[in-house]
């Protein structure tokens, strides 16, 4: 009778919680049912419960011990609209080379706490991402925060964002080639993740999906470089000593100066077809990549170099795609402009009038500034499963070039291979990688080489341990990199 | 004539016991057919909680599970909550390899290649391919026997799928033999057993019979992940928009 009951009930009920209510008016009193339908999860946690209690298990017995602490875990977790996640993080870097302070060998200890706390309603969501640094470098201690994202979203048909957020367009592993509006962040060399390969940029995004495809129009104001540090590339290493004095390179890059006051705007759209995802994009706004214009200044001591960064307007058009083939993961990301600014070469006539200025009794001279020329940059990538479930190797090549690099300084962070491999042990707690970038731009070309080992505790706890190598030899773009050799170890506690 | 009447005969009962093993299949195939016949649900959401239990640690993971069936074609989308937001999209259709995506934490979107579908989901003893629907015509059946589990008698199914490809060698099914209801699925790798799916704890909602405990666990005893739904709504309004990969990068 009780279980003709219950099945009655069932049909007439839709989900499993009113199944639960149903199963206590099959059993319990009116007031109960009431009850139940006033709290319906709890009531369904509670039968679950119950139930399970009431299978044929030996009070004492191991199988009867386990099931209830399986239960135990997989109890109810309450409801919350508001949710906090992050973690918490120490870490050492010992250098292995000379610093940018000339220390032979240096060793950091940073702290950091991030928070990521969400808030959800039927309306809207609310995130933020924000991170608390403090760092104890050998000569100098730092404190900081940051807010990576800070957003809030909703919509039905029309979906829109607003807030400090990242883009995370594109489908590459290492290069990323066609995400304009995140800002790049340099600091972490060889981050994977996109919430440490970008920082989040105050825009508006609204997304209209149709089908598999969608439509996405975004906003940003450009008020600081697209990259961060921003005068990463700019060394000048040819012009140290003239007949005026020794020149003193210098970034107007503080705070003040590096302010723009811009607007970058995109359109993208994309989608799936027969298997393969695709997205093209347009873009008008600041230029992304680096170029600076050059000014030499008389001082009491000598000469400044001063460099500026440039960042035009520049359209950009852009395409990625991302396609499966067996084993294989394929993945594809290219651009083209045909206004990127390139910074003038300087060459020996310029250099000869620009100190001719100088030792004629000019303050400044202008010696290398900036022009606009057609670019393109790509990147194929692609990863193979070699053996077992998680032995892969990646692999990615990228090129940037102006169309003419005849009387212009060449792209730097271009003809890159980078190639890792990595796999896992002991259900995924060990996880080991190996990886080099080499820079094939010439005979001697210059490579990195790092590794990585993580061991996930599987309670919140992960340690770190890895080293990054540079062999620059006489390439200029892994120069940049020289005092950079590290051993770093980390700790870190989700929660 | 009665020679010939004798001849046939003998053909005849020479060809019953040639096809006997067909019958048997028959049989395998309509047992099948019934056990594909249970409705499923055109759509449905679930409230998750995924324990993966390796080495002696537990892993809690939770989820929200979004289904829709168009036709014979399926989209699932697996969004987790907890320990971190990512998000899994599973496009089915017959007569062609599941497609699937992962969000990883970061926020990136990465396609799955067909071969990494027998590699762990979400880190659990569930492969890729165990969260892509199956259909009856990919596979070949053939009742081996009955068994009980846990006291409902079964029948014993051994599953092999057709064409190449497949992630398992073969699996064998037990088909309860009066609801039609699968009860436990053993899966073998090159012939050897290397896993145990059981389903338990049934609940009829909406008519649609729902095992909402399914517990994965190697053969070799060294460790399993259960998977158990929490909450569900069968037959809810799922918008397409929100079973795509542009839905999943947002």
């Amino acid at each position: 009778m009780i279980i003709a009951l219950c099945k009655k009930d069932i049909r007439s009920d839709t989900t499993d919680n009113n199944i639960s209510t149903s199963r206590i008016r099959a059993f319990t009193a009116p007031g109960i049912f009431k009850q139940a339908v006033v709290a319906p999860l709890l009531v369904a946690t509670m039968i679950s419960f119950a139930d399970l209690h009431a299978q044929q298990q030996p009070e004492d017995s191991p199988a009867r011990q386990e099931q209830d602490d399986l239960m135990s875990l997989l109890k109810e977790s309450p409801k919350n609209s508001f949710d906090l996640k992050g973690f918490a993080e120490i870490s050492s870097d010992t250098g292995l080379s000379d610093n940018e302070y000339g220390e032979q060998s240096f060793y950091n200890m940073g702290a950091r706490t991030k928070f990521r706390p969400a808030y959800s309603s039927q309306k809207f969501k609310a995130y933020a991402d924000i991170d608390f640094f403090a760092k104890s470098y050998s000569h100098v201690k730092e404190y900081s925060f940051e807010t990576s994202e800070f957003y809030i979203e909703g919509g039905n048909s029309l979906l829109w964002k607003t807030g400090k957020q990242r883009f995370n367009w594109g489908v590459a592993d290492i290069f990323s080639i066609v995400n304009p509006m995140d800002q790049i962040d340099l600091r972490e060399s060889f981050a994977r993740d996109n919430d440490e390969k970008f920082c989040g940029v105050y825009a508006l995004r609204l997304t209209y999906i149709k089908g598999d495809y969608a439509i996405e129009a975004a906003a940003r104001p450009v008020t600081e470089p697209l990259m961060r540090p921003a005068g990463f590339y700019a060394i000048h290493a040819d012009l140290q000593d003239t007949p005026a004095g020794t020149v003193t390179p210098g970034y107007k890059d503080s705070d003040a100066e590096r302010k723009i006051k811009n607007a970058a705007f995109a359109l993208r759209g994309g989608g799936t077809t027969s298997g393969l995802d695709w997205h093209l994009f347009v873009y008008s706004g600041p230029q992304p990549r680096s170029a600076y214009s050059s000014t030499l200044e008389r001082t009491d001591t000598g000469l400044n170099l001063t460099m500026e960064p440039i960042f035009d307007r520049v359209t950009i058009i852009g395409v990625d795609a991302a396609f499966a083939m067996g084993k294989l993961n394929t993945r594809f990301e290219g651009i083209y402009s045909p206004d990127m600014v390139a910074s003038e070469k300087i060459d020996d006539q310029q250099k000869t009038v620009a100190m001719s200025q100088i030792m004629g009794g000019s303050d400044s001279a202008l010696l290398q500034d900036g022009t606009s020329r057609n670019y393109y940059s790509y990147g194929v990538g692609a990863d193979y499963n070699l053996w077992g479930n998680y032995g892969t190797v990646y692999c990615e090549w990228m090129q940037a070039r102006f169309v003419d690099e005849s009387d212009i300084e060449k792209e730097l962070q271009s003809d890159i291979l980078a190639l890792r491999i990595e796999d896992s042990f002991f259900s995924q707690a060990l996880n080991l990688s190996a990886g080099s970038m080499i820079r094939i731009d010439n005979m001697s070309a210059g490579y990195a080489l790092t590794t990585e080992a993580e061991y996930d505790f599987k309670n919140g706890l992960t340690a770190t341990a890895g080293a990054y190598y540079f062999v620059p030899n006489s390439d200029t773009y892994m120069q940049l990199f020289e005092d950079m050799n590290m051993i770093y170890l980390r700790m870190r506690f989700s929660f | 004539m009665k020679t010939a009447n004798r001849i046939l005969i003998s053909i005849a009962a020479i060809a019953t016991l040639t096809v006997s093993p067909l019958i048997s299949q028959e049989s395998a195939d309509a047992i099948m057919k019934k056990n594909d016949g249970i409705p499923s649900g055109q759509s449905f959401k679930r409230e998750m909680t995924l324990l993966v239990i390796k080495q002696g640690v537990t892993e809690k993971k939770e989820f929200t599970g979004f289904s829709k069936k168009q036709g014979r074609s399926r989209r699932s989308l697996m969004q987790f909550t907890h320990p971190t937001e990512m998000g899994f999209l599973v496009w089915d259709n017959p007569g062609e390899e599941s497609q699937q995506w992962i969000k990883l934490s970061g926020g990136r979107v990465r396609r799955i290649a067909s071969t990494d579908k027998g590699k762990p989901w979400m880190n659990s003893h569930f492969y890729n391919d165990d969260v892509s629907e199956k259909y009856i015509e990919d596979y070949k059946y053939e009742l081996i026997g009955g068994e009980s589990v846990n006291g409902t008698p079964c029948y014993k199914i051994r599953s092999v799928k057709k064409g190449t490809g497949a992630t398992y060698s073969k699996t064998e099914v037990y088909i309860g033999k009066e609801d039609y209801l699968t009860y436990r699925v053993d899966y073998f790798e090159g012939g050897r057993h290397v896993k145990t799916l059981t389903l338990t704890r049934y609940e009829n909602i909406l008519n649609i019979p729902t095992a909402r405990m399914l517990t994965m666990e190697r053969a070799d005893g060294k460790g399993k992940s259960v998977l158990y739904i929490k909450s569900i709504r069968y037959n809810i309004s799922i918008d397409d928009r929100e079973l795509t990969r542009e839905a999943l990068a947002k």
